[in-house]
């Protein structure tokens, strides 16, 4: 920590201080001198700072400046902490979290072979697993998307519950398909995660009958649904979470809804959570009322096959990709014998 | 008919290997080669037909399959590795890449060992018998004037041109006919040539199938050189069958090998094998056979007589075919494969030539270099020891020829002296003999001349002139002044000898001072030398400090000039004298000044301006869990709305410990009646006991239960979230159409924007569930 934040009120009127006193605009991201060393602080220079930290500035002192500042304010060590909680808190966090999960995540894994045990277990928590050790460890830094999607991890990614399976998949696919960039990866599981939230504003027996509901017109609007729910958060998300959400069940060939959007216009990024979310929904049975194989519904996207209840309209590169998550003709015998 | 069987042990060699090479050894036909090196390996190999190579050690296996890649690689060669362990796949990939061909483990039988060699000659040894075959085949032919020997008449006619032409040739000289056909297969070159003609050495001749008739090429003489570095010839001993004699080897062959006939009775034998006939056939065969023996005896005594003719064309037939060797004509009658094996051959014999010469050349530059270095380090040594004499003659040398330059230039001026002097007296005499003349003229002129003169002349010529015209008193003080200047040079004569000698006195002088410098110069340059002559002289060095007693940092005008007229000077260390500097410190001498201090203030302050900021991103997650989880269990069969309004309930506990009510309203009442009829759905204050509101809901509700039904948006009671107990009501509508609402209490728990959002869309994602109770209880009613 180079710069501690400091407040307006630790500095008394009318006195001389040695060191400087830096202010961080933070709309702008720009430091400046807010009080050189030597000068008085009068009545203006202080009503100035107070106004300008109820917009959200805020007072700065420079690290090596720690000595002379307690010497000549009185102010103790603890609240200068006290005033830096929020730092040191997230700080503290992300060590532990690093800590914790770290080393997990560096860990080697095969989506194949866990895709198969999930497959014979119906078990995706190994999946939900990793991509919760990767994804803690993002640094908290970087962007708020980032830092909002490591909360909704944290505490969503300990339910093997089909929004997070949807999450979790739809990362490993896009870690499959070379999205490495971690703001993306974040707006990803995000998007999963919330994609669906406008399922609340509808009635609730209509899920009963899944298959039923897909006919029903506020059904092709909960992608709407969703985003004014989100609307509704007080947290302005990108732009692009949005598109995800809004694109969730656009198709390549213009067969998708709610805007019949076509390949070029749809987001990448969108088919992959499209595609992991018809595979596990059709997979698990939500979609036909019938449960399938999951190697098998991977298999059946891969080979564009399709059957009742499913979109196969996906771009090729994407489902060329699941190609790796097939087994081999000497891995089914294995598997076979295995059964 | 057998082919050289070549068996090459790599050493080091296992246990297994050295049983395998006794036992090979018992072998007649094996030639056992062991080689410790690789490049002796790759020497040996190059000339080698057909070779088995044993090898146990890994390094060397790799190194001569690296090396001798070419030759590995090929068919001819077998390159085997015997180990106790099993060697990792990946290095037996590398390794097979390069030619290895197998891995042998140790513990295999001797056996195996075995078979597996006389496996990889066999087809090669067939391949020639069939070879042989054909060769015999033809000549017969030739011999009994076109009939086979079966007696079956081929029609000359029916001989391809290309046939007859490979028979001529056999005919007229078999053994370079044989070299053309392979050049591997015989061994065309004269051993004794090799020798020396002296079969009776300490060496056996090695019997070798290899082609050497490169040594007939252009190159022979460096080849013959480098052959001998092949060592063809083995030694008696370990390296060699001590019982193995290839002379006799090859007398023992076939004597009839040379003319490319086997013996009759082996080519009987393979005849009568090869086709099986009645008994009158076999009779009738017979008879005719025996014609024909008799046939081939008349023509053997030919033979004989032909054989001699043919040693004579050997010769010129040699000729020709270096000559066409040269310039490298294919033989018409060649196969594909020979000729393949010939061009592979002539080119791995072309490369090595190269590089034999390539590496003659090298050798031979070496050697003259050596030579040279040897010539100049002896000259060095001359050069040396003539060194210490030249120097003192040049000493001596310097002094003379210093002195004689002297001598010659002091020469020179006397000489000068003594010639003015001549120059001087002969004038003397003329003026004499002039006089005497003068006077014989006769004494009538005498006082014109003397009026003439002394008119003409005035001053010291004129008195000189006077006292020459003078009479013999005058002449003979002239003459007592020659006489004088006459003991003046005799002087000047000891004094030149004088000077000779205080020259010579100097010469000295300068010698010993010069031998002195000289001293003064080697003690500095060779202290070794002066420890040696016990001239060595201990200078005591003083210290750069004791020197400058004064150190004073900052230059002088007077240092200044210093340094510019004694370049030495530059070169000096300059050593800082911080007592000095601490004297200028407290005399404040060296604290910066005020602007200056500003200065760099502001330069720091600059760069901290553009430091970056770290700010963490609050990980705040709004809730949306709940909203998920939430929708997970919508999709859930078992799951009810009474469920959901319960997890609701748990998240605001969890959150805020806040309960929460929720309401539908009657579908059933009539929108003009001012009672509203609401049912309850499901109450948290109820179920939990809601501390907030005093445990008692019932009293509480039916008191609020009005406004709350008249709440139209969600509503705080105190929107600053500064009371104690703060109310949020949240009506859910559907079409313009009250559905319901939701009361909740939370106790100094939300206290901003952020918790009532988060508050309200939990709220919110139940309006699915309030909806589809509504329109359950509307079709009911």
């Amino acid at each position: 920590m180079k710069f501690y934040r400091i407040s307006s009120t630790f500095f008394e009127l009318e006195k001389f201080y040695s060191f400087n006193i830096f202010l961080y605009d933070s709309m702008r991201e720009k430091r400046l001198v807010a009080l050189h060393a030597g000068s008085p602080i009068t009545q203006e220079v202080l009503d100035e700072w107070i106004n300008l930290e109820e917009k959200g500035a805020y007072l700065q002192l420079y690290k090596d400046d720690r000595k002379e500042f307690f010497y000549e304010t009185s102010i103790s060590e603890e609240e200068l902490l006290e005033a830096n909680k929020f730092y040191f808190r997230m700080l503290k966090l992300q060590k532990d979290r690093l800590e914790k999960y770290e080393e997990e995540s560096n860990e080697t894994f095969l989506l194949k072979g866990a895709l198969q045990e999930a497959a014979m277990n119906s078990d995706f928590m190994p999946l939900i697993n990793k991509v919760k050790c990767e994804v803690l460890c993002f640094p908290l830094h970087e962007s708020e998307t980032i830092s909002i999607c490591t909360e909704l991890v944290d505490k969503l990614f300990v339910r093997d519950i089909m929004p997070v399976r949807v999450a979790a998949f739809s990362y490993l696919l896009a870690k499959q398909n070379k999205i490495v960039d971690k703001e993306k990866l974040s707006i990803i599981i995000i998007a999963s995660l919330v994609k669906d939230l406008g399922f609340g504003l509808i009635r609730s027996s209509f899920f009963q009958k899944f298959q039923d509901l897909q006919k029903e017109d506020i059904y092709l609007k909960h992608p709407m649904l969703s985003i004014y729910i989100l609307s509704k958060v007080g947290h302005e998300f990108p732009k692009q979470l949005k598109r995800l959400v809004l694109e969730q069940h656009e198709q390549a060939d213009g067969s998708g809804f709610p805007r019949e959007k076509k390949e070029d216009y749809i987001d990448y990024v969108s088919f992959i959570i499209n595609l992991a979310d018809q595979i596990l929904m059709y997979s698990y049975g939500n979609l036909n009322g019938r449960k399938v194989d999951l190697i098998k519904t991977i298999e059946m996207f891969h080979k564009k096959v399709s059957s009742d209840g499913i979109n196969i309209n996906f771009p090729t590169r994407l489902t060329d990709s699941l190609g790796t998550l097939l087994l081999n003709d000497l891995e089914k015998e294995l598997e076979k014998n295995k059964r | 008919m057998s082919i050289e069987r070549n068996i090459i042990f790599l050493y080091p060699i296992s246990s297994k290997l050295k049983e395998l090479k006794e036992e090979l050894e018992k072998d007649e036909e094996t030639v056992v080669y062991e080689l410790d090196s690789v490049n002796e390996y790759g020497q040996l190999i190059g000339i080698m037909e057909h070779s088995v190579t044993f090898s146990s050690d890994m390094k060397k296996t790799e190194g001569y399959l690296t090396d001798c890649k070419q030759f590995v690689k090929s068919k001819n060669s077998k390159n085997i590795v015997v180990q106790n362990k099993t060697m990792p796949p990946h290095f037996f990939t590398k390794l097979q890449r390069l030619g290895l061909n197998e891995v042998i483990q140790e513990d295999v039988p001797l056996k195996n060992f075995l078979h597996k060699v006389n496996m990889f000659f066999v087809p090669f040894e067939q391949a020639l018998i069939k070879e042989e075959e054909e060769k015999n085949k033809a000549v017969t032919e030739q011999f009994i004037g076109g009939n086979t020997l079966l007696g079956e008449r081929k029609s000359p006619e029916n001989y391809s041109s290309e046939e007859r032409q490979r028979v001529e040739k056999m005919t007229t000289g078999d053994e370079n006919f044989g070299e053309l056909k392979s050049k591997k297969k015989k061994s065309s070159f004269d051993h004794s040539s090799l020798l020396g003609g002296q079969f009776n050495s300490n060496f056996i001749l090695k019997s070798n199938n290899s082609d050497m008739s490169f040594l007939k090429s252009p190159f022979d003489n460096m080849q013959r050189k480098k052959v001998a570095t092949f060592d063809p010839v083995a030694r008696k001993g370990p390296l060699k069958r001590g019982t193995f004699t290839p002379v006799s080897a090859e007398f023992n062959q076939n004597p009839h090998k040379q003319l490319g006939i086997k013996p009759p009775g082996e080519l009987n034998k393979r005849k009568s094998s090869g086709v099986v006939f009645d008994e009158k056939e076999i009779n009738r065969r017979k008879i005719k056979f025996d014609e024909i023996d008799a046939v081939i005896g008349k023509k053997a005594g030919k033979f004989e007589e032909v054989q001699k003719e043919l040693n004579r064309k050997r010769a010129k037939f040699e000729e020709v075919q270096r000559e066409l060797e040269k310039k490298n004509v294919e033989k018409k009658d060649e196969t594909e494969a020979e000729k393949k094996k010939r061009k592979r051959f002539d080119e791995v014999l072309r490369d090595l030539n190269k590089k034999r010469t390539d590496l003659g050349l090298i050798e031979d530059e070496l050697k003259k270099k050596k030579n040279l270095f040897e010539g100049v380090e002896a000259e060095l040594k001359k050069k040396k020891s003539l060194y210490d004499e030249a120097k003192n003659d040049l000493e001596k040398k310097k002094g003379i020829l210093i002195s004689l330059e002297e001598l010659q230039r002091k020469k020179k001026d006397l000489f000068n002296e003594v010639e003015a002097e001549q120059k001087k007296r002969k004038k003397f005499i003329e003026e004499e003999i002039e006089i005497s003349k003068i006077k014989k003229l006769g004494s009538e002129f005498e006082s014109d001349i003397e009026k003439k003169k002394g008119s003409e002349f005035e001053g010291e010529e004129y008195e000189k002139k006077k006292g020459l015209k003078l009479d013999e008193v005058e002449i003979g003080r002239k003459n007592l002044k020659f006489d004088e200047v006459e003991i003046d040079k005799d002087k000047k004569k000891d004094k030149f000898q004088e000077v000779d000698n205080s020259h010579d006195k100097k010469h000295d002088k300068f010698e010993e001072v010069e031998r002195e410098r000289e001293q003064k110069n080697l003690n500095l340059k060779d202290p070794e030398r002066n420890r040696k002559d016990g001239r060595f002289e201990e200078v005591k060095k003083e210290s750069l400090f004791k020197k400058n007693k004064d150190i004073v940092i900052g230059r002088t005008n007077g240092e200044e000039s210093d340094l510019d007229a004694d370049g030495k000077k530059e070169y000096e260390e300059n050593i800082l004298d911080y007592s000095q500097f601490k004297k200028q410190y407290k005399e404040g001498k060296l604290s910066i000044s005020e602007e200056k201090k500003v200065e760099i203030e502001k330069k720091f302050v600059d760069k901290i301006l553009e430091e970056p900021e770290y700010t963490f991103y609050d990980n705040q997650s709004f809730g949306l869990e709940y909203l998920v989880i939430h929708n997970d269990f919508l999709l859930k069969d078992s799951v009810t709305a009474d469920n959901l309004f319960k997890f609701i309930h748990f998240a605001l506990i969890k959150e805020y410990a806040a309960d929460i009510t929720f309401y539908l309203m009657d579908p059933s009442a009539k929108d003009d009646s001012s009672n509203h009829s609401t049912i309850r759905l499901y109450s948290g204050h109820l179920a939990r006991k809601n501390e907030i509101l005093g445990n008692d809901f019932h009293e509480y509700e039916t008191e609020n239960l009005e406004k709350w039904v008249d709440t139209k948006l969600p509503l705080w009671q105190d929107e600053t979230y500064q009371v104690e107990t703060n109310e949020f009501i949240y009506p859910y509508f559907e079409d313009g159409k009250l559905l319901g609402f939701a009361v909740s209490h939370f106790k100094n728990t939300v206290r901003d924007h952020s918790d009532a959002a988060k508050v309200e869309l939990l709220a919110m994602c139940l309006k699915g569930s309030i909806l589809d109770e509504y329109i359950l209880k509307n079709g009911k009613s």
